[in-house]
Order: C-alpha cells, then structure tokens, then sequence
C-alpha cells in the first residue's frame, strides 16, 4: 500500500543574521491512511517546523532546503502556491493550539466554514451551510445554527477548538496535522478534545500527524510515536512498545520524568539534566551525549544512524541495547 | 502524621471579588466573584496542592494569601497573625515569609536587571544581612538553586526557561520565608525540566522545612508533590482531603470527573478507561449557578442540588494512617464516605 502521506529526509534551516538554525535536520516517516502517528519533542526540537514545512509554511527566514514530501506519491514541495491552495484545507488539514490562528476574528463561523466548503468543494451557499451545521453538531457545539452567525471571540476556548476542527474536517482531508491543539486547555476539555478526535478517526479514517510535547495525552490516541530531539528523529516506534521499553535513553527520560503512580509520592522524580541543546550548530556526536546517562567516547564523537530495534522500531542511539524497560506501573482507573 | 502539625495559614470565609464596572461613571454593575468563600488551613511543614480548571479562582486565591491581592472579606491568618487588616507596611515586613513563585518567570523577572541584583533585590529591600556580605549571600542562593555563580552576571533573557525558573526559586528564598505559594511553576517549562524543578521544591522544603502551596494543572504533579489536596470549583473549595485519598477515592462528581480526564502515559490503560464527560464549559464566576454551583454539568444533580448550597462536611478518610484519620472535606449533597463495598 502507497503511504498517504511520506516524508524523506525533510530539511528545513533558517538563515539568520545571527547564524543558521538546523531547524530540521533530516527527518522520515510515513503515515498510512488512517493511521496516527504523534511526533513527541521539547520546544526547539523542530517538531512544529517540521510540520509547517510539510504544507509550505514555514515562516521567514525558514526554507525547506533539501527532502521530499509525498502525498499520495505526488511531490508537494515543488507546488505553485495555486496548486497549494488545493492541497491545503483540502487534502490536508492542520489544527493548531491556538484556534484564533486559523480562525479569521472578523468573520463569521458560518461564513469562514461556508466558504471553505464551497471552495474546496464546489458546493452551493445552502448545501454548504447545511453542511457546516452538521459538522458544528458533529463536534459537539450546541445549537450548531445558531453559533453560525458569531464571530470567533464569542466562543470559550474548547468552543473555538471545536469549530476548528469542525473547519479542518468539514472537507475531509486525507491527513490532520495538529499542533499541539489541546495544550492551552483545562485537563477535562484536553479529554473532550482527544476523545472527538479519536471517534472522528473512527468514523473518517483520516490519517493523523499530532504534535505534542506531551507524551501522556497521546498515550491512548495514536498507533506510533516518533521522538524528536534536536531537528532529528532519534526515535520511533509502535506505541505499546515505546512506552514500555523505549529504546533510546531521551524517550526513557522523559517517560521516567513524568510521576507514576507506583512511585512513593515526594520521592525525587528522575530528571534528565542539563537543557535541550542550542541548534545553530551541527552536531558531529549524538545531540543528547550531554545529557545522557549511557554516554561513552563513540556517542561524543560520531553521530548515531536510527536503525531497527525490532518490528517496525527504530532508535538512533549506539547503546540502545543498554536501555532499561520503563517498568512502569499500569495505573487503575481513579475511583 | 500531619494532622498533629499546627495550622501556618488558617483561611476562614476568604473572599475575592472584582468589580464589574460599565459606562462613563465606571458604576459597578456587578462582580465576578473569584473567590467566594473558602476555609481551610495550611499546616506548618506541609505541601497543599491546589487543582481546578481555569477560572475556578485558584490562582486568586494564591494572591490573596499573600495579600498581593486585597481580600473583599475574611480573614487570613500567619503564624497566629491577622493578614486582612494589617496596614500595609507591616504587610510587607510579615513578607518575608511568605514568599511566590511564578508560573512564566521571564515575565516575572525585570529583562533589564542581571540577575546578581534581581536575587538580591529582597535582601536590601527588607536588609537582611549586612550590605557587605549581601552578594556572597546571592551567590549562596544561586548554588542553592542549581545555578553556578557566574549566572549572575547574566541576564534573563540569555538563560533557559529551567534557569529563569531557577532564578525565580532562589529570589523567592532570598528572605528564608517559612511558606511559599508556587503558582503553576513548571507548566511553562519543557517536560525533561520538569523534573528537575519539582525535584528542587521537594529538596528545598526537606532541607529548609518550608510550607507550600503548589498550585498546579498537571494532576499527577500535584498527586506526587502534595500532602493533601485541595480542589477548586467557581471559587470554592469543594473538597480537600489527603491526596492519596483524593486521587483513589475522590467524594465530590466534580474531582472524579477532573480525575477521569487527567492523561495517563500508558497505551493500555488510557485505551480502557471509562470518562466521566462533563457537559457544557465551567459558567462564568460573574453569575455563578443557585445552589450548588456544579450542579449544571454534574451528572449526580438532584433538585436540592439545584436549590441548596451544598456544606462542607467531614467524612472520616477511609485511609486511616497510623490511627489517625486525616478528615476528607466534600461540598456535596451525594457524597457519602466509601465503604468497604464500595
């Protein structure tokens, strides 16, 4: 089967004035149809950059500099911004943590979603506004006609999540990309959010790229986690296995710097040291020798290729036969 | 064990309410009631890890402790001392031992100032030590915190999140308070600094005895940090109780749901839990509902629940440590203690 979407070897720097930032710094994967994978990293991993060059948007004084995205096996990189305008909206669709950047506040819902389907789709103003309403229901906003004729600002927080999704969806894209869409918000919207989301998959059989910092929230919600650290990929794999035994000392550190609950409460967390490192240089070791416990000579003086671990796994790390199993243990249901 | 410890802060009937004020004259049409009406205590030595959704008030409720904010009415007493109605210079003596910590602390560090001076800052302003020995006391604060000296001749700016948030730490203990309220101190910060942030609360309070309030979102934090809990919902505290009890056998529909959502990273029992979906968004603390203020979106809500404010009541915990049972506070018309069967 054709990925629907696959990324290789995607470069993305940014020349400034002060240097260049290897932003992303080759990076791969493929997405299948309905299929979710979660691209987990700190601020400055190049998580989000990553994304945005997928769909030509990555802000100045950004340029995607070397790789290939395929969608459906069509090269995007080299689209016009005509043929773009097709892709985007349409054929994937992106979702961000802050709905008010793809929200315009001086519209309308109804008239923002209406005109996206009308686009894209060619529809009628009548079909397109029946259409909005069944997808404002479908996500869950009450009296779906009425929330037609408000303006953006007249929605709380999750509101405005949900319509865009309900936007991003409407044209049911091949591929959502969400960035990070739940992390402005309170930890029972977080779970509305997510829950939508996963019914939708359901229903739509979209495939999923979701963008987090946060490997909790996307415990339950995708199928692969792919690590990033540093504008590179230095993990991947299926999402069971990832969290029971990752395979590369950072995805264990941020796995084992999150509280379980089988851990006496006030103990010391385990903490990884030190801050993720600055990106405008090239590393010729593994970015993460600094801070890494299994450090030895060969990690500070040649960088590790990802190669497999075991099925569908891959780690770029020389010692990943050397990391424990997390050893979590399984949490109950609270109450 | 801890219910033998004396109360540090003791909040009785606390309230917080800002003025809604419209058209030329600025009349006050009406106030948003942030507050509204909280009592519990703080004991000496402890850490209260204090949950609620945006807008639940627990961030107001932070200041006013501290008097940052000044209370509508109620009374918050340190150490035995009435805070409510000192005058504010004395006020800002009893500082010194309640101290803050910020949840961005780039904006809450002058951009301008190296941070040298911004650690230093509370030592000359409440003059602590002699102006001689001030600067070796900083770079004592610095270590303190994880930070080596040389940091301060730098600025906020050139410093990671995980540093300024250090920094924030070590100006906060610049005075040797006895209570600091921490409000969301590591939700700014990336995951891998997480860690270490909470690790340097959970050292700085065995070593230096302190009380905390840890205000926080992230529930597994709060569960890991706290000693009790207590949760907030449109201005009131509507339970409280020791947090291992909290988090296995929460009373009040509003703490099981926030539970029920709270993210577990782990594949298998994320794919299996059951939520507890609570409708609609949390109603403005400008019109808070009649009677219990949870009752549009709790799914236990009965007609006294829509009429009647429900009390506070103690339930004895069903974790009895040590003989002592540490009571669980619950603001709920249904809630009944857990029993064996239950």
């Amino acid at each position: 089967m054709t990925p629907v979407l696959e990324v290789r070897d995607l470069v993305t720097r940014f020349r400034t004035r002060h240097g260049v930032i290897h932003a992303v710094d080759g990076i791969s994967y493929s997405l299948d149809d309905g299929e979710a994978l979660a691209i987990v990293g700190e601020s400055g991993s190049g998580k989000t950059v990553g994304a945005l060059s997928l769909l030509g948007l990555v802000p100045e004084p950004g340029v995607v500099e070397g790789g290939e995205v395929l969608l459906r096996g069509q090269s995007l990189l080299g689209l016009s911004s005509r043929e773009w305008r097709d892709v985007r909206g349409r054929r994937i669709a992106m979702i961000f943590q802050d709905p008010l950047t793809s929200l315009n506040p001086v519209l309308t819902v109804g008239r923002q979603m209406t005109e996206m389907l009308r686009r894209h789709l060619g529809m009628g103003r009548a079909d397109a506004e029946i259409r909005a309403v069944e997808w404002l229901d479908r996500v869950g906003i009450p009296d779906a006609w009425g929330r037609l004729a408000d303006y953006p600002h007249r929605l709380s927080g999750g509101q405005r999540q949900r319509v865009m999704i309900a936007m991003a969806l409407s044209c049911e894209p091949d591929v959502l990309i969400a960035d990070e869409p739940t992390t402005a918000l309170d930890v029972t919207v977080q779970a509305q959010i997510v829950d939508l989301v996963k019914d939708l998959r359901d229903d739509l059989g979209m495939a999923i790229l979701w963008i987090t910092h946060d490997l909790a929230v996307v415990a339950g919600l995708v199928d692969r986690v792919a690590v990033m650290y540093a504008g590179r990929i230095v993990e991947e794999a299926p999402v069971d296995r990832i969290y029971a035994h990752p395979r590369h000392p950072y995805t264990r550190g941020l796995l084992r710097s999150m509280p379980a609950i089988g851990l006496r409460s006030g103990t010391r967390l385990e903490s990884i040291d030190g801050a993720p490192p600055d990106l405008s240089r090239r590393f010729a070791s593994c970015a993460f020798a600094p801070r890494c416990p299994h450090a030895v000579e060969r990690c500070r003086s040649e960088p590790p290729p990802l190669v497999p671990t075991g099925p569908a796994s891959m780690s770029a790390c020389w010692r990943w036969q050397d990391v424990e199993p997390t050893t979590r243990a399984v949490e109950g249901e609270p109450a | 064990m801890s219910s033998a410890r004396p109360a540090l802060v003791e909040v009785r009937q606390l309230e917080k309410h800002f003025p809604i004020r419209r058209g030329m004259l600025r009349r006050e049409v009406g106030a948003v009631r942030a507050v509204d009406g909280v009592t519990f205590d703080i004991r000496e030595g402890e850490t209260l890890g204090l949950v609620g959704e945006s807008g639940s008030g627990k961030s107001t409720l932070g200041r006013a402790l501290l008097r940052l904010l000044e209370p509508t009415s109620g009374s918050v007493a340190f150490d035995g001392e009435e805070l409510t109605t000192m005058d504010p210079s004395t006020v800002r003596l009893r500082r010194r031992d309640m101290q803050m910590v910020f949840q961005d602390p780039y904006s809450s560090l002058n951009p301008r100032i190296p941070v040298g001076r911004i650690v230093r800052e509370p030592l000359d302003i409440h003059g602590i030590d002699e102006p001689s020995r001030r600067s070796r006391r900083v770079d004592e604060l610095l270590e303190r915190v994880g930070l080596d000296t040389g940091t301060r001749d730098r600025f906020p700016h050139e410093l990671s999140g995980g540093q300024r948030q250090r920094i924030g730490i070590a100006r906060a203990l610049a005075t040797n308070p006895r209570f600091i309220v921490a409000d969301e101190p590591i939700s700014a910060l990336d995951v891998s600094i997480q860690a270490q942030i909470v690790n340097l609360l959970l050292d700085l309070r065995s070593e230096l005895g302190l009380t905390y309030l840890f205000i926080a979102h992230d529930l597994a934090m709060v569960r890991h940090i706290s000693d009790r809990v207590a949760v907030m919902y449109l201005g009131r505290i509507v339970e409280l109780g020791p947090a291992g009890e909290i988090f296995a056998r929460p009373l009040h529909p509003y703490t099981r749901a926030l539970l029920s959502a709270m993210p577990i990273p782990d594949p298998a029992a994320e794919r299996k839990r059951v939520r507890i979906p609570l409708t609609g968004d949390i109603p403005s603390p400008a019109h808070p509902p009649a009677g219990c203020r949870f009752h549009p979106r709790c799914p236990l809500a009965t007609e006294i629940c829509r009429s009647e404010d429900p009390e506070v009541r103690s339930l004895p915990a069903s974790l009895d440590r040590a003989g002592e049972a540490d009571p669980h506070r619950v603001a709920c018309h249904h809630a009944t203690p857990y029993t064996r069967s239950s």
